[in-house]
């Protein structure tokens, strides 16, 4: 009996949506059994329904908007609701949030908790992640952007010197540390996706954990957000002083 | 002015509230575009939407308003898909950066001006699982959209049209 895992990104590219990422991390630790659909369009309801007839878990990996589930993941839910009634699979959840803290993922998980009550379903719990941009930022920078950036540092670095094993050397160290970095800040979610994963695989009540980026305080992680937003929008041709 | 939100599928419902109050009213059932999660109404074109439709400066005329009222069926102890639809659309109304109020993150106020929330919740069975959440909502909702005050009722669907607001 297998695992399907319902990710509701509307991302255009929704592979590198950040509940999609975190869906994928849980997928790892969750036995072999595991199929991903993702539901963009009320066209993927059937192929969907289909699979959850035929599971024995369903985890549901959504974001935050405004403070709960999204408009077509209710829709989703509401639409699909007397389909999956009688079947007695467990639900699970993997889901984020942009603030710093995971714990204001509680409505989402309880909105899903309703629907499994109102669906005959087993509420099973699931995770709620903070800062899930920023934990889908360092991804890309820390495991992309960071390794190219040094080496460039490092071409340069050749190019004064000539040696060849110092630049190299220089360049292992700059993408040594950010591998460490991303690690780091990503061990939270690193280990509820782990714990999650397990309890999926046996089957088990796991209830609600909250995580967000480790090694980096609200204020920390306030200071960066700064950063992105200013970022994002100079990118976007818009100068900060326009930002009101 | 009353910015008002209403799902309700009943046209009189909507008539009503028209021609009875100063207030700009959005019919959540009518067809509108989805919110992207593009957050270019916070990096392009700060306080207004993207899509080009109806509701492209709700979320600056919501939290401008004297009074923010909602009229939603309640599914799953949080809004229906069509308020919920219009609501994501409101993102541009607050600003991208976070400060820290009552021991937890918010997003920054766009306008000093505070608004008044007030939700009506209808529906023939709404478990006591589904209130209690349905008022945590509202109230999770007010710290964001920085509302100085909220209000939460429920009621049910054939008495909508006696409500005052």
């Amino acid at each position: 009996m297998k695992t399907v895992f319902i990710t509701t990104s509307r991302k255009k590219h929704f592979n590198l949506s950040n509940s999609t990422y975190m869906a994928y991390l849980t997928g790892l630790f969750s036995g072999e059994d595991c199929v991903r659909v993702n539901m963009r369009s009320k066209a993927d309801y059937p192929k969907i329904i289909d699979a959850c007839k035929e599971a024995e878990c369903i985890v549901i990996a959504t974001s935050v908007y405004v403070d709960s589930l999204p408009s077509h993941v209710i829709r989703f839910l509401k639409d699909i609701e007397d389909d999956v009634r009688g079947i007695g699979c467990k639900v699970y959840v993997v889901c984020n949030c942009a603030f710093y803290e995971g714990e204001q993922c509680d409505i989402l998980l309880e909105q899903i908790s309703c629907w499994c009550e109102r669906a005959g379903l087993g509420y099973c719990g699931g995770i709620g992640v903070g800062t899930g941009e920023m934990l889908g930022v360092i991804r890309f920078i820390n495991l992309i952007g960071v390794p190219v950036f040094g080496a460039l540092a490092a071409f340069v670095s050749y190019l004064c010197s000539g040696d060849i094993l110092s630049a190299a050397g220089l360049w292992g160290i700059i993408c040594a540390v950010s591998v460490l970095l991303f690690v780091l800040w990503s061990s939270g979610l690193f280990r509820c996706t782990y714990l999650l994963g397990k309890a999926i695989k046996e089957r088990k009540y796991f209830g609600e954990k909250y995580t967000t980026v480790s090694f980096c305080n609200a204020a920390g992680f306030n200071f960066f957000a700064y950063f992105f937003w200013v970022a994002r929008a100079v990118k976007n041709g818009l100068p900060p002083w326009k930002f009101r | 002015m009353k910015v008002i939100f209403c799902d309700v599928p009943d046209d009189g419902v909507i008539e009503n509230i028209n021609n009875t109050l100063d207030a700009y009213v959005v019919n959540a059932c009518a067809p509108s575009a989805r919110c992207r999660g593009c957050f270019q109404c916070w990096t392009k074109t700060p306080g207004k939407c993207v899509i080009n439709d109806k509701l492209e400066g709700i979320g600056s005329m919501a939290m401008q308003a004297e009074e923010f009222i909602i009229i939603s069926e309640c599914v799953y102890g949080g809004y229906s898909e069509n308020i919920k639809k219009v609501l994501d659309r409101c993102i541009p109304g607050v600003m991208p950066f976070f400060t820290q109020k009552d021991g937890q993150m918010n997003h920054t106020q766009r306008f000093d001006h505070r608004i008044k929330l007030k939700v009506y919740f209808y529906g023939d069975d709404i478990t006591i699982k589904e209130r209690n959440l349905a008022k945590k909502v509202v109230k999770r909702n007010a710290l964001n959209m920085w509302a100085k005050e909220s209000e939460v009722y429920f009621v049910e669907r054939q008495s909508l049209s006696e409500v005052k607001l």
